[in-house]
């Protein structure tokens, strides 16, 4: 809700500035970004494109940048809203790129989804330390998901650090994702992740 | 064993053993099967001819037939009897994948041919008044219209079916090119950045697992 008054405040004017500011660089708005079709018309455009040349030059992923552009643009979003939502998932790819170093797009990308959901920046260096030697893309996943279904971020860190250490990348998700439709079915996030354990353990025995 | 037995028996060997032999067709076969084709005036349609051409009998298939049928039938109740639970134990796996992936909507068919990581989705919705329905998400660029989906009843039920890779992907209906809504048959949703929610859908590889 916070979300939709901060995108309100986004005036025409803002836009504009923005807009002016990236424009100092010529080369940035030269290069025209195919993915972006001719869905996006000015003025939002040259906005857009400045995003993602940013993203490019800081050797981020422009793809999920470009899939917020286009869905707000597809959904009939007021242009400042649809740039207050690609600024700020550039801004937590930022973010999570300078807090996780060289890691790769998936990774930052599901990193990206732990700070959406409201977890401090602390979180994603945290449970980088605790899985060393470790894709972080599907943990972050499953963190982002419950954190976003309404796990308390220390308990869910943990549950997250506790199952990576246990299982594979695909069993890690696959949990994930039972956990999410059992908050979804209306179970309480504590009682979905037992009945999803177990179910996983079921599974395990009976192979 | 009487001797009437052994006569019938003898007599179902020997249409076994014809029916076994091999058939080889004279070497005019074809040509006078065309001939005869060529001759024939069609006056009405073939299976009429055919059912009234039927010879009515109390056996039309002759008294022997009527063994061997008997036959096949006690044959085929001991091959079920033999084998049918073993086909069952399969069957019931690939139901218990099918009920599993049945618990929400939209539904997940795996695709056999080919990549483990592409399924067929099936996504439904009902929308009588409607006069078109497309689905638009993060698969297709949120595009309106560039999945269209079939009206397939007159309930006004909306369907398509989508190839998508593994992972998480969101999505919502959009009616008649301008109503965007959520998936009723689905309580997944994620917080939206532009109004109502996202639909979510996970496409597992869980039933390899």
């Amino acid at each position: 809700m916070s979300d939709q008054k901060n995108a309100g405040s986004w005036k025409p004017k803002t836009m504009i500035v923005l807009a002016m500011l990236f424009a100092v660089s010529g080369s940035m708005l030269s290069q025209e970004h195919s993915k972006l079709d001719n869905r996006v018309q000015p003025p939002l455009r040259p906005v857009a494109l400045s995003l993602l040349d940013l993203a490019a030059k800081d050797g981020l992923p422009t793809d999920p940048l470009v899939d917020k552009l286009l869905e707000g643009v597809s959904k009939g979003a007021k242009d400042d809203q649809v740039i207050f939502a690609t600024k700020r998932l550039l801004d937590h790819l930022q973010i999570a790129r300078k807090t996780l170093g060289q890691v790769s797009d998936q990774e930052l990308v599901a990193a990206a989804s732990v700070l959406r959901a409201k977890a401090p920046i602390k979180t994603l260096s945290e449970v980088q330390r605790a899985l060393p030697n470790r894709s972080l893309a599907a943990p972050f996943s499953v963190l982002g998901i419950m954190l976003q279904q309404g796990f308390p971020v220390k308990e869910a860190k943990q549950v997250v650090i506790d199952k990576s250490r246990k299982l594979d990348d695909k069993t890690l998700l696959v949990l994930g994702n039972w956990i999410e439709r059992g908050i979804a079915d209306g179970f309480l996030p504590r009682t979905a992740l037992m009945n999803a354990e177990r179910r996983l353990n079921g599974l395990s025995s009976a192979k | 064993m009487s001797e009437h037995d052994k006569t019938e028996n003898e007599a179902i060997n020997d249409l076994i053993a014809r029916l076994r032999a091999p058939v080889t067709p004279r070497a005019d076969f074809a040509d006078r099967v065309m001939a005869q084709v060529e001759r024939t005036e069609i006056d009405e349609p073939l299976t009429n001819r055919v059912v009234r051409d039927v010879p009515r009998s109390k056996y039309p298939y002759g008294r022997i037939g009527v063994y061997a049928l008997a036959g096949a039938c006690v044959m085929a109740g001991v091959m079920v009897w033999r084998f049918g639970a073993a086909g069952s134990k399969g069957s019931n796996a690939a139901l218990q994948n099918y009920v599993l992936e049945e618990t929400v909507a939209p539904s997940v068919i795996p695709v056999q041919q080919g990549a483990e990581r592409v399924r067929m989705v099936r996504f439904e919705i009902v929308a009588p008044e409607a006069s078109e329905v497309s689905l638009a998400g993060s698969f297709n660029g949120w595009q309106v219209g560039a999945t269209q989906m079939a009206r397939v009843d007159t309930r006004g039920t909306w369907y398509v079916d989508v190839p998508l890779e593994v992972g998480r992907h969101t999505y919502m209906f959009v009616i008649d090119k301008v109503k965007w809504v959520s998936d009723p048959k689905t309580t997944q949703e994620v917080n939206g950045d532009f109004g109502e929610s996202n639909s979510v859908i996970t496409v597992s590889a869980e039933d390899a697992l």
